[in-house]
């Protein structure tokens, strides 16, 4: 029977894992290729849960055809965001990219509180059926995720690995210069990756939205849990976003089942705050913190 | 000259302001701007003098508000020694988020403050025995001396504006001190300042403190001020606003700094009817500052009004491109 609990925690775990790799694989792809950090990437990740509400409960979508309507607007607002406020601030400190995707974060988060209210939303999504496996318990919803996840992340790691774009934006994370030099546009690498770290975020808030009421503060969360991720996967490794993804909603689902749900965020910053202080270049990376 | 002749008009003008506007509403908003000038002026100290930039200090301003909070309102301890040991806690708070913090550079020391408010914040919501969690903490209105019962709103506005005055005062007379030269150095750059000699570490650690502590007073004087006070104040929301108002305002100067503060709350309260609405607003500058006016509103002012500017050391000028 405990052994049944562990399992039954050990798959909720893997459910939000696939989650945090996704929005942190999108986060580490925007850290490993323009260097910036991008402060507002939850909120993106929110804002798909949100058009994927209203998609659904306004305009009588399917679940399929809103989240497909969620990820196109939401990359093409983030497309927006990064012309507008990011591309201008590039070449200059990178204090500035950083105080605007805090300001970006703050601006997305206050714009849903006025337009929704900072109530929560429950999305009903076709996949409300349960499957037991012997003693464990998993909804359809979160074999969705983890089925559509794994695919995303093997699609992102086969993009990046065999194609023309791919191979570019990985030249250009090694050297923005030596790209420039061997006629790499990285102004067009930076909108592209930009896009398609806004769309794995986007992706994952279609995924995740559902399985819990959707409140507006779930976007600050995941930005800070992608942080943790990328932190102690090595900034900019996606290899190591996604293992540290997987790992941390592991780690806290056990904190969960056996200590406290309350306590569960604190277990992750904690484990964060340690591995700074051992290991600042996380615990795959190769990059140099100091 | 000059100097001396606007402190004198800002003095008079502070001392004499509630006599004019005894509107009580219009006295509360003159309390925040003081209360938001003190925490931005402890920002400044990090942001301007120093070149570090804590993307965390919520934890400081929302921990002295809690210490001050919890301290009058469950140990019924005096509002002055409650303003006291507020600070101070603030200030070891300060050193201890310092420890960790100050390993790390440029982007991991702002995601390391962020971590360390978010775990401050964390706390306090999950110790509802102590600080009511997310039902907020009610605090009593504390009596000054001298003032009579009813105008309290007169009571904190002086010590506002006691505390910010002399912490502008200090940090005036500090900045011309061999001492707050040397924070100068570092801004510029770190390795050469330590060539020369500058203790970099220990100067930034203390710094720390002293900031976190300042910004804890001014949470301390929020608390009572307000009433109640939750965990939100803990949020990075309250971390982005101080940033807020020390870019708009112009870093490293300290009325810049208190400029951006007034800017603050005449924007909040122009869009009082709409709390929300007034963060998007802000938000939406903040972004506009940052990429048209890097160096804040007042300052490039200042610079065009005394062109053959001899005096002040060059103002910091985020656009740089080395050091990060």
């Amino acid at each position: 029977m405990a052994f049944n609990i562990l399992l039954q925690q050990l798959l909720n775990g893997l459910t939000i894992g696939v989650g945090y790799a996704l929005v942190a694989g999108g986060l580490a792809a925007i850290f490993g290729i323009m260097r910036i950090v991008n402060f507002a990437h939850g909120e993106f990740f929110m804002i798909a849960g949100y058009v994927l509400y209203y998609g659904m409960s306004v305009l009588g979508l399917p679940y399929f055809a809103a989240a497909a309507l969620a990820i196109v607007a939401v990359v093409a607002f983030g497309y927006l965001i990064q012309r507008l406020t990011i591309e201008p601030l590039m070449e200059t400190d990178p204090l500035n990219t950083l105080l605007a995707t805090f300001a970006l974060s703050l601006f997305m988060f206050h714009s849903v509180v006025v337009i929704s209210g900072s109530g929560g939303r429950t999305i009903d999504t076709p996949f409300d059926g349960v499957i037991t496996l012997g003693n464990v318990i998993l909804t359809e919803q979160k074999l969705l995720v983890m089925v559509a996840g794994v695919i995303f992340l093997g699609l992102l790691a086969v993009f990046l690995s065999h194609t023309p774009v791919g191979k570019q934006m990985r030249a250009t994370a090694e050297n923005r210069y030596a790209a420039t030099v061997l006629g790499i546009d990285v102004k067009r690498i930076d909108r592209f990756t930009f896009g398609l770290g806004i769309a794995l975020a986007a992706v994952a808030g279609v995924l995740i939205a559902p399985l819990t009421p959707l409140v507006p503060s779930v976007g600050t969360a995941y930005t800070l849990k992608a942080f943790a991720v990328i932190v102690l996967g090595g900034m900019g490794s996606i290899p190591g976003a996604i293992i540290a993804g997987v790992g941390l909603g592991m780690v806290e689902a056990l904190t969960a089942g056996y200590l406290s749900s309350a306590w569960k965020d604190g277990v992750a910053f904690l484990v964060l705050i340690t591995v700074l202080l051992t290991r600042p270049n996380g615990l795959f990376g190769q990059g140099v913190a100091h | 000259m000059i100097r001396i002749f606007l402190t004198a008009v800002a003095v008079v003008v502070a001392i004499g302001a509630p006599f004019v506007v005894t509107d009580l509403y219009f006295q509360q908003v003159m309390v925040i701007f003081g209360i938001y000038a003190i925490f931005a002026v402890a920002l400044d100290i990090l942001f301007g003098f120093l070149g570090v930039h804590s993307f965390g200090h919520a934890a400081f301003f929302g921990g002295g508000a809690y210490v001050c909070g919890i301290l009058m309102e469950t140990y019924g301890v005096s509002f002055g020694l409650s303003l006291v040991a507020a600070t101070v806690l603030s200030a070891l708070l300060g050193l201890l988020v310092a420890i960790p913090a100050l390993r790390m550079r440029g982007i991991y020391f702002a995601i390391t403050t962020l971590f360390c408010a978010e775990v401050v914040r964390l706390i306090v919501t999950n110790v509802p025995s102590v600080t009511r969690g997310t039902m907020g903490l009610t605090t009593p209105l504390p009596s000054f001396p001298g003032v009579p019962y009813g105008y309290e709103n007169l009571g904190f506005y002086y010590l506002t504006f006691a505390v910010l005055a002399l912490s502008c005062f200090l940090l005036e007379r500090f900045r011309r001190s061999p001492l707050g030269r040397s924070f100068i150095a570092i801004r510029e750059n770190e390795q050469l300042a330590a060539s020369v000699g500058v203790p970099v570490f220990r100067i930034k650690f203390y710094a720390f403190g002293v900031s976190g502590g300042l910004a804890g007073l001014a949470g301390a004087i929020y608390a009572p001020f307000i009433g109640i006070i939750s965990p939100d104040l803990l949020s990075p929301t309250y971390s982005a606003m101080g940033m807020l108002m020390v870019v708009v305002g112009g870093f490293g100067t300290i009325y810049g700094a208190i400029f951006g503060a007034f800017m603050f709350s005449v924007v909040t309260e122009i869009f009082r009817a709409a709390a929300e609405l007034r963060m998007i607003i802000f938000s939406a500058l903040l972004i506009a500052a940052i990429i048209f006016m890097p160096r804040g509103v007042l300052t490039p002012l200042i610079d065009y009004l005394r062109r053959p500017s001899r005096r002040e050391p060059a103002v910091l000028d985020v656009n740089r491109k080395d050091e990060a």
